[in-house]
């Protein structure tokens, strides 16, 4: 045998049995056998979600997962938009709007068994209000950017004084926006390394069992939850990042819901014989937002010009799906009580567009269908986010760009990613158009879109509708304030800062061995998509 | 041995200080404030003021040369400091993500080895023929097809169409933690992945190297001497055609690293790639700094890994000499 040869052997030899201690060694790290009774398919609900690195409600952006089933508000909101308590049994309201006293519901316990009092509701404010902790949910104790003062009556009451009157207050102790977290286990800690986040105490209807970083978080039912202990027993959050991979997982039954976002989704999920799709309208719109400062849409008329080219009922049909409502408005969602039925709309009417844009002074200039004023041509760029978390906005993208072009624009699209495409629209306001969704107000408040200030990203100021926005804000009176927000939506109508194309209609992808599955009517407020009462649900597993 | 050790560290140093270099300016350069990012809602911009007074305690609004020099001098202390999205020590970030990947890449290399050395060989004791031809054409297959739509190809047969094997992550759902045999099941897609692309590169690898080996002056004087093929081959020519197999397999290093961040990413798997994917969309400069220098490292360490294989299987090669003073 030659050497070379022998070698190789010898190396060979070395490889496998460094392989075979390279496997064990990773497989051995940090993982042992489970400690208490596992969950198993009869009593356990998957649900193929992103889990959070934090599960913190004072730190956690996103409370639309893990604290909604571990965590309460002190009010929550039904399928109506009527309020109702949760951990506050009831309030009281005086001083003109500016005073909420809330009467704490008795015998609530945390996950640990201590009781909840109005100490934790004290001190979640004041900590979500601390600058340091840099809380998501400071926004929620703040009225007109002034910070809410709370003071703790009695063990079980606790009195918020407002700055200033405000018809969104309720609507932000509602769960969506703020929870309650325990005192007894976050004061005086460092919120940045406590070992809370692999664990959260709340008062919810699941509490935590295990946090597998990246993974899963597996909750088990609170007994003691004072909504109800919940039938299934287990809900695990799942880690499922791709869309493919999360629809194979349902039609296998290896998760028990996955959400579907987009056509293509929908489409495969409805071929699942097991699987039965739940739509709900998820509390947002889909708009083309428009850059009020730049030419040539700086022009109302070539921005209503915009709206009568786009057909938004076929657009919306044959991209969204056809039980999407087409969208007329930011106050909605249709069916509410603040929605504007008679809001101006702009039908497709290719024709009226070529005739405004005529009379604006925009004419064909040689053969190539552009049309042109003062020697510059009608172009816009459509912005685009690439790898949204919900549907491609790029079929609507083109779609409108050949509708565009079919009255004399020159449409560009240009795709970049959140990171890249923000800084353009909020900082350097470099861009004409882009399409996103954006979630509008249940309560209504367009203050986030429509105030001067807020509007920034695309420049649409008027003061007239600040005024009528604040009006809108602090008139307690319903009727008053219908008549206000329909002020507000006829003006933004008319001027056409944005136009709305649907309301995004989220939809479930549920096995059919669940029930009690609700239909929500109208709105879903609570932006759990359909599990807002998770303790009704039940696994019907033969 | 020892000066040639010393001199390939020192170039490693260099060219690690150059991939920092380079790697923290791009990343600052790239548009996107990760700020922004974090404390965002989505186009609705935060007040200014609270933006300005975030990036100043994080050390953000300070020029990008000063930021480095803090940066680079945390790092050779051994603090990768902490994600800007999660607050959770990159370090701690990448311990956990780093044995996940390198179980993945383990496994996938080895399968992709151990099927491409006996196809290839196959196919070298069969040249031109049949098996060859089909050999080829899969291997041109395995190299050209994008490893996403493998990944994905994977997930519809065997975790939907004939439900067999989990489409994600590493464990079950219903465990609390997970056990071997729940990471080796969850690793079978994942695994299969990549290696599709490693089965068709150390196929043609191992055919083309086991023919040189066969048509070379020793196999012949061995035939001549009466030796059965069988031992011809599996004695001499093939223990001596896998040298070039083993120097290739610390750069087959760095493909692996590249491969993992989509397949980490289809199928959930708790990686490096993973971790990757999300610092990267966030700009969470500290997680990516961190794993581009430890995919750094690992480069480095794979091209000198295949080096000094090089001089361990074939003892004709030796390590530069040291200059004669």
């Amino acid at each position: 045998m030659t050497n070379v040869a022998r070698h190789t052997r010898v190396l060979l030899r070395c490889a496998v049995v460094v392989a075979l201690i390279g496997l064990s060694l990773s497989t051995a790290g940090g993982w042992g056998a489970a400690t208490e009774a596992p969950p198993g398919p009869n009593n356990t609900f998957v649900w193929a979600s992103r889990v959070m690195d934090k599960t913190n409600p004072l730190l956690d952006m996103d409370l639309d997962r893990v604290p909604l089933w571990t965590f309460d508000g002190l009010v929550s909101f039904d399928g109506s938009l009527e309020p109702h308590g949760a951990l506050a049994q009831s309030w009281d309201v005086s001083n003109g709007g500016k005073t909420y006293v809330f009467h704490l519901r008795k015998g609530v316990t945390w996950h640990d068994g201590q009781p909840f009092t109005a100490d934790d509701v004290v001190f979640t404010v004041q900590a979500a209000l601390d600058p340091k902790n840099k809380s998501y949910m400071a926004p929620a104790f703040m009225v007109a950017g002034k910070p809410v003062t709370v003071t703790k009556v009695d063990a079980d009451t606790v009195r918020f004084d407002l700055p200033q009157p405000s018809n969104t207050f309720l609507f932000m102790m509602w769960r969506q926006n703020s929870v309650i977290v325990p005192k007894h286990l976050l004061a005086g800690v460092d919120l940045q390394t406590t070992p809370f986040d692999l664990k959260p105490i709340g008062t919810g209807p699941y509490m935590v069992v295990k946090y597998v970083p990246k993974q899963q978080v597996i909750l088990k039912a609170n007994p003691n939850y004072f909504g109800g202990a919940p039938k299934i027993q287990y809900w695990v959050f799942k880690e499922l990042e791709d869309q493919n991979a999360a629809l194979a997982a349902l039609g296998s039954g290896e998760v028990t819901a996955a959400g579907l976002g987009g056509k293509a989704a929908l489409t495969a999920a409805a071929k699942m014989p097991h699987v039965k799709i739940h739509g709900y309208d998820a509390g947002w719109i889909f708009a083309l937002v428009f850059n009020v400062r730049r030419a040539p849409l700086n022009d109302k008329s070539v921005r209503q010009a915009v709206a009568y080219a786009i057909n938004r009922q076929q657009l919306v049909k044959t991209i969204a799906g056809a039980d999407t409502t087409v969208a007329t408005s930011l106050i909605g969602p249709p069916g509410t009580w603040q929605y504007d039925a008679g809001v101006t709309t702009y039908g497709f009417n290719p024709a009226k567009a070529k005739a405004l844009l005529a009379q604006d002074g925009w004419k064909a200039a040689g053969g190539g269908g552009v049309l042109e004023k003062a020697g510059k041509p009608l172009t816009l760029t459509i912005s685009i986010q690439a790898r949204a978390t919900d549907s491609d906005p790029m079929p609507f993208a083109v779609a409108i760009q050949k509708e565009l072009s079919d009255v004399g624009f020159k449409v560009n699209i240009v795709q970049l990613d959140r990171a890249s495409l923000q800084p353009k629209l909020l900082n350097d306001h470099d861009f004409d158009a882009y399409l996103w969704w954006d979630g509008y107000s249940f309560v209504p408040d367009v203050s986030a879109f429509w105030l001067t200030k807020s509007a920034d990203p695309t420049g649409y100021a008027s003061p007239r509708l600040d005024a009528l926005i604040d009006k809108a804000n602090t008139t307690p009176d319903r009727a008053a304030r219908k008549a206000t927000l329909d002020e507000i939506a006829q003006q933004v109508a008319g001027d056409v800062p944005m136009i709305p194309l649907y309301y995004y209609r989220g939809h479930v992808g549920i096995q059919d061995v669940v029930g009690g599955v609700p239909q929500p009517s109208g709105a879903d407020p609570n932006n759990t998509g359909i599990f807002y009462r998770v303790q009704d649900l039940t696994l019907n597993r033969h | 041995m020892a000066a040639y050790l010393t001199r390939r560290l020192v170039q490693s140093l260099f060219i690690l200080f150059a991939v920092s270099l380079a790697s923290f300016w791009i990343l600052r350069a790239a548009p996107g404030d990760p700020v922004e990012m974090y404390l965002s809602e989505p186009f609705h911009q935060t007040p200014p003021a609270v933006i300005a007074a975030v990036r100043h305690q994080l050390g953000l609004d300070q020029p990008t040369y000063v930021q480095y020099g803090r940066w680079l001098a945390a790092f050779l202390r051994g603090d990768m400091g902490y994600s800007l999205v999660t607050h959770a020590a990159v370090a701690g970030e990448i311990a956990d993500a780093l044995p996940k990947t390198f179980l993945l890449m383990s496994v996938a290399t080895g399968f992709g080895l151990l099927a491409g050395i006996l196809l290839g060989v196959w196919s070298a004791l069969r040249p031109n023929g049949a098996a060859d031809t089909v050999l080829a054409s899969f291997a041109a297959v395995g190299f050209a097809v994008p490893q996403f739509w493998v990944g994905l190809v994977l997930i519809y047969l065997l975790s939907y169409v004939w439900p067999m094997l989990p489409s994600s992550g590493m464990m079950n759902a219903y465990a609390l933690s997970p056990t071997t045999r729940d990471v080796a099941v969850h690793l079978v897609l994942p695994a299969a992945t990549l290696a599709v692309n490693e089965v068709a590169y150390w196929q043609r690898y191992q055919r083309d190297s086991l023919l040189k080996e066969l048509t070379a002056e020793y196999v012949r004087t061995a035939r001549a001497k009466g030796l059965r093929g069988i031992v011809v081959v599996f004695r001499h020519a093939w223990p001596n055609s896998l040298v070039a197999i083993v120097t290739l397999l610390g750069l087959s290093l760095t493909r692996l690293i590249a491969g993992s961040y989509i397949v980490e990413t289809i199928f959930s798997w708790p990686g490096m790639g993973y971790l990757g994917i999300s610092a990267v969309d966030n700009r969470d400069y500290p997680v990516v700094m961190a794993i581009l220098m430890v995919s750094a490292v690992l480069t480095l360490a794979g091209n000198f890994l295949a080096d000094l294989l090089h001089t361990v299987v074939d003892p004709r090669v030796r390590l530069p000499a040291a200059k004669p003073r």
